[in-house]
């Protein structure tokens, strides 16, 4: 199936698998497993355009970063493809820009300023969405994503691959949203949750990204975030 | 240096680890069983299955620490202002 695979074909499969999941269509057993193999077959020909960026990004990451932690590919989840469809109306799968991702974490601003030179001038970027200053959404994600093309073996098409840069300080943020999210049981990632904790993680982010830029906050964001942390203190205490 | 696939499968609301089992270097097979997982556990909405590749499990456990079940996060307590 890989390398006949349409645009058309990969689109109408993500529409009704965006359906099904929103309860808006029914697709039997067998309907669905028809759609799913076509995302899965989508999905497979984004893994070795992946797979080619990581040797030149973990040369290039070696030499800029401080603080030695080599980059990592990821395929997206299929759960999380078919619910991102779902989520955004009228989204085309064959458009989704990261389906497959490679992620690396420098540390600070200068270094991913150094990282997305140097890829830019190697690499042909065709879209970027620069989260730094302004958070993806309304989360408080931030990064700085690349996209580059990179052929497929199999199908011999060019498929996207997102390269996203993160600090040390954007990385722990993102990777305590996860885990918040996993133990309270909230779709934080998505901006979904009590609006506190939403609110928190909105405002942590701007704390950290003030930190690592030098940038002073105001008294008045202060008082803000220091109120804010103590009424969320609860959804961080552990009690074992 | 090679690239190492690594398939995670992790526990949601127990927040644990269940597995990192290691798919070697062929990206191919890697995915295949990446897929083949997915279906398997389709039905657990409590597990999260993600192929995962780098140059070693080391990389991976800094890469995406919260699948690793580290000890709680320090992040509430160091992330103040002053």
């Amino acid at each position: 199936m890989a390398a006949e695979l349409s645009k058309t074909r990969v689109n109408k499969a993500g529409e009704r698998a965006a359906a099904w999941w929103q309860d808006t269509t029914t697709l039997t057993d067998e309907e669905l497993w028809m759609e799913v193999l076509v995302i899965e077959a989508w999905r497979q020909q984004h893994a070795y355009p992946m797979a080619l960026c990581l040797p030149a990004l973990r040369k290039w990451v070696a030499r800029i970063s401080s603080v030695g932690i080599s980059p990592a590919q990821r395929l997206k989840r299929m759960p999380r493809i078919i619910a991102k469809l779902a989520r955004h109306d009228g989204m085309k799968l064959a458009r989704m820009q990261d389906v497959g991702g490679a992620r690396a974490v420098l540390g600070g601003p200068l270094e991913v300023d150094a990282l997305a030179a140097r890829i830019s001038q190697h690499w042909s970027i065709i879209r970027s969405s620069d989260y730094r200053d302004r958070p993806s959404g309304d989360t408080g994600y931030r990064a700085l994503h690349l996209m580059v093309e990179k052929q497929d073996r199999e199908s011999g098409q060019l498929r996207v691959v997102e390269i996203q840069l993160r600090t040390q300080g954007q990385h722990r943020w993102a990777e305590e949203i996860e885990r918040a999210a996993d133990r309270l049981q909230f779709l934080l990632k998505d901006g979904l949750g009590p609006p506190d904790l939403v609110d928190y993680f909105r405002k942590a982010s701007e704390v950290i990204h003030m930190q690592e830029n030098q940038i002073a906050p105001t008294a008045r964001f202060a008082s803000n975030y220091d109120r804010l942390r103590r009424q969320v203190r609860k959804y961080f205490v552990t009690t074992d | 240096m090679s690239l190492l696939h690594f398939l995670i499968l992790y526990n949601t609301t127990t927040q644990e680890l269940i597995e990192a089992r290691p798919l070697g270097e062929d990206t191919a097979l890697a995915t295949a069983a990446y897929a083949a997982a997915e279906r398997e556990c389709r039905h657990r909405k409590d597990i999260e299955i993600v192929l995962i590749g780098a140059d070693s499990l080391d990389t991976i456990r800094q890469t995406h620490p919260h699948y690793f079940g580290a000890p709680a996060s320090d992040f509430f307590e160091t992330t103040v202002i002053g």
